[in-house]
């Protein structure tokens, strides 16, 4: 038990940093979920799937020959295996969505939602010609959920079953150079498309979604990604084997679809301006009034300094019952709008976060030594120019950490936003809100509007985190 | 008499360049402070609703019918809505002032030792506070989620702790799970000022109760905390503020920002919301934020005055 004073203080630090880093996983937890929320499907978040989803397997078409057997799955995975003993060869994959294939003797065209047209070499396996994503244009690619392929002649028949699925692409076969669109013929090209015929066998659990027969041997493909080798002669299953699983399917999209699913780029911009002019303008103001106080002892300061402080004490509620009310009866009168346009709320915005600013503000001021502006004053110089050259100067580091402090918290803003701005002139809190509604629910989709709304807060406050800590925190210490 | 006058007219005279510069404040002040909250204050006394809305302050003075219907009518539905929202307002503002102090404290005395990477791990703690409100609220609106919230995920599937899945954003849990998410949001403004206040105490103190055998928890409680107390007596107030008049997390977090927190999830600030907004009862909205402007006002002054004299007795 003679454990010396500084191995006990070690072994304690020791202790102290490992529940500290704990708790800071902890604490970062909740961030990394929104991310990685914004990475998944919207499914899966509701139904509390942790994981990511992997493509599926499903077994789309078996291509026997003599020695060997072609089988491609819905994931794009292109798999040569060994006919006699089920020996896996060769493995391509192609990491596709909605995929449909088409095969002849030396090439496998391969259509998709996100790779577009693929030809593929049935030699080596290797990617011949590619074009681009079909889907392209008006066309939401994750609503992309079957596609058709189609070989006639020299010509390629690709359907995509979304919003114009009647409509069939011609493409050229050799070189997948696009021809022509053939609007309303899709029933004469894909009759069936879009059903996958499934089928219940004895022995085999899972549904079959593909057949081929080869010298007496069946092969049958499930849904899961098995294989079976059916004896036909004795009716009994000789072999089987298990696909690999599909690629992760890391919803990148959705970065893009937020864009289209509700207006977000609007409410981006005008939360940029909104918040931009608010900036702006209580900066101007504050400087001067923070500039007054921190200087001068005039009658009425005391009061002043006092009223600053008792507008924090007041709710905001009761600013915006009769602003809003001051805002309607307005436009009634003078038939000029206020409520729902940019100039209304920057002016509300202004007003609310002045106080606070110049609370701030007074601060920066303070630590001005007077020396320099008092021996300014003597050498002759104006008080405005005092101000201008000497203490203005001076002050601006902390002048612009106090603006980006307040274009964070009008950023942060919901209540007025919420009732002043109409839909022109929504900010990202109020706009956010859309994604989860009455006629959509993609939480995938508003964790990724999400993660976009708080990047630009998380890099200025990183890049002025210093001056930003220093304002908030001299007024405190110092009591 | 006269004199004295004459004294503050060359005061005012002397300091006239200061007028000039806080004029646009004051202007400001006056049109859209002060303005809106008299106004404020009459317009409880008014019936004002959506169709008395365009009278503006013509609408009918009902004196204080608004105060009547908020406080003492039984019957009336607003009443009974806020009954429930002063008791969550009232445990909600005081476990999150508390719970941010105390996590900040403790967070601010670890991140105060001497290790390695240091400077990260104090940015890295910074984190939840710079995440947006709105942000926290739609967060951990899905984080609450009942069937794939991850809070149920891990104490139920993981974990095993809870053998089935609760609703956490209704029923008695709601008041937990706004609270949770809030204190998560503001610890670390308290970390960030108590570790400002933590630097500026002097060495030899600890070196001082070190040599008179101290052990850390004395020496906590003797030296720190009372070296901390400015530190700690403005955030206490302003936690009392902000957090009796929180209002983003929690609207945000049911149904995504349309939705109601339901009777044990309301705070004052979404019921008058909700009173004057989305029922139009305009006058009733403005008396119940008067009332709660009375009942802040007195908070800070016991505050204050708690503190001056526990000042004197020192």
């Amino acid at each position: 038990m003679n454990i010396s004073y500084y191995a006990r203080k070690r072994i304690t630090d020791i202790i102290i940093s490992i529940v500290m880093l704990a708790f800071l996983a902890i604490t970062l937890l909740p961030i990394g979920w929104m991310v990685y929320s914004s990475l998944k499907d919207s499914t899966d978040i509701a139904i509390g799937k942790v994981g990511l989803r992997r493509a599926g397997s499903d077994i789309l078409k078996i291509v026997p020959t003599d020695d060997n057997l072609l089988i491609l799955s819905a994931d794009g995975g292109i798999n040569l295996y060994q006919a006699k003993d089920l020996k896996r060869l060769k493995y391509v994959s192609f990491k596709t969505a909605a995929t449909s294939y088409f095969v002849d003797e030396d090439f496998i065209w391969i259509a998709s939602a996100n790779r577009g047209l693929i030809k593929v070499s049935r030699e080596n396996l290797q990617q011949t010609h590619s074009f681009g994503p079909i889907a392209k244009g008006d066309v939401d690619l994750n609503k992309v959920t079957t596609t058709c392929i189609e070989k006639k002649a020299d010509s390629l028949y690709v359907s995509y079953e979304y919003k114009r699925y009647n409509d069939v692409a011609v493409y050229d076969a050799e070189t997948l150079r696009f021809i022509k669109n053939l609007p309303r013929a899709k029933g004469i090209y894909f009759p069936n498309a879009g059903v996958i015929k499934t089928e219940q066998f004895a022995g085999i659990g899972d549904e079959v979604f593909s057949r081929a027969s080869h010298k007496g041997l069946l092969y049958l493909g499930t849904g899961s990604g098995k294989l079976y080798k059916y004896d036909l002669q004795s009716n009994k299953i000789v072999a089987q084997i298990r696909l690999a699983s599909g690629h992760l399917l890391v919803r990148w999209h959705n970065y893009i679809d937020m864009w289209k699913s509700v207006n977000f780029g609007l409410y981006l911009k005008n939360s940029l301006i909104i918040c931009g002019f608010t900036m702006f303008f209580a900066m101007i103001i504050a400087t001067f009034a923070a500039y007054a106080l921190s200087r001068f002892r005039f009658p009425g300061s005391d009061m002043f300094s006092n009223a600053i402080l008792a507008t924090q004490m007041i709710p905001m509620i009761m600013y915006l019952i009769p602003i809003y009310i001051m805002f309607v009866r307005f436009t009634a009168m003078s038939g000029i709008p206020v409520k729902g346009t940019y100039p209304g709320i920057i002016l509300i915005y202004s007003a609310w976060f002045l106080p606070f600013s110049i609370w701030i503000l007074r601060g920066f001021f303070a630590a001005i030594p007077k020396e320099l502006e008092e021996a300014a004053l003597i050498d002759g110089c104006s008080r405005l120019r005092v101000f201008w050259y000497v203490a203005l100067p001076l002050a601006l580091p902390g002048i612009v950490a106090t603006g980006i402090y307040i274009f964070l918290q009008a950023w942060d803003e919901l209540m007025f936003a919420w009732v002043l701005t109409n839909a022109d002139t929504m900010t990202i809190p109020v706009g956010i809100r859309l994604f989860v509604g009455n006629y959509q629910n993609r939480f995938d989709l508003m964790m990724a509007a999400a993660t976009v709304a708080t990047i630009p807060v998380v890099v200025i406050f990183f890049l002025l985190q210093r001056h930003i800590v220093k304002g908030l925190t001299a007024g405190a210490v110092k009591g | 008499m006269k004199n004295n006058n004459s004294n503050l007219w060359a005061r005012i005279k002397r300091n006239r360049f200061a007028y000039y510069f806080i004029m646009p404040t004051l202007l400001a002040m006056l049109f859209l402070h002060l303005s809106p909250i008299v106004q404020g204050i009459y317009m409880s006394f008014l019936k004002l609703n959506q169709f008395t809305l365009q009278q503006y302050l013509l609408a009918p003075f009902v004196g204080f019918e608004n105060y009547y219907k908020v406080l003492i009518d039984v019957n009336s539905p607003i009443r009974i809505g806020l009954i429930e929202a002063v008791r969550n307002t009232f445990v909600y503002t005081v476990v999150v002032t508390v719970g941010t102090l105390a996590v900040g404290m403790v967070v601010a005395l670890m991140v105060n030792r001497k290790f390695f990477g240091r400077p990260i791990v104090r940015t890295l703690f910074l984190f939840p506070w710079i995440v947006p409100t709105y942000v926290t609220g739609l967060l951990w609106g899905i984080i609450w989620l009942r069937e794939g919230g991850l809070v149920n995920v891990m104490l139920v599937d993981w974990l095993k702790i809870l053998p089935f899945k609760i609703s956490w954003l209704s029923g008695p849990n709601t008041i937990w799970a706004i609270i949770i998410p809030s204190i998560w949001r503001f610890w670390p403004l308290s970390m960030l000022m108590l570790l400002a206040g933590l630097q500026t105490i002097p060495e030899e103190l600890y070196e001082a109760a070190d040599i008179d055998g101290a052990g850390p928890w004395r020496k906590f409680w003797m030296i720190t905390w009372p070296m901390l107390r400015p530190v700690w007596f403005i955030l206490i107030l302003f936690g009392l503020i902000y957090n009796t008049y929180s209002f983003n997390i929690v609207i945000m977090m049911f149904g995504f920002g349309a939705g109601y927190p339901g009777e044990w999830g309301d705070l004052m600030m979404t019921n008058i919301f909700r009173n004057s907004f989305q029922l139009w009862n305009f006058g009733t909205g403005a008396a119940t934020s008067v009332l709660l402007l009375i009942v802040m006002i007195t908070i800070v002054n016991v505050w204050f005055r708690y503190f001056k004299k526990s000042e004197e007795l020192r």
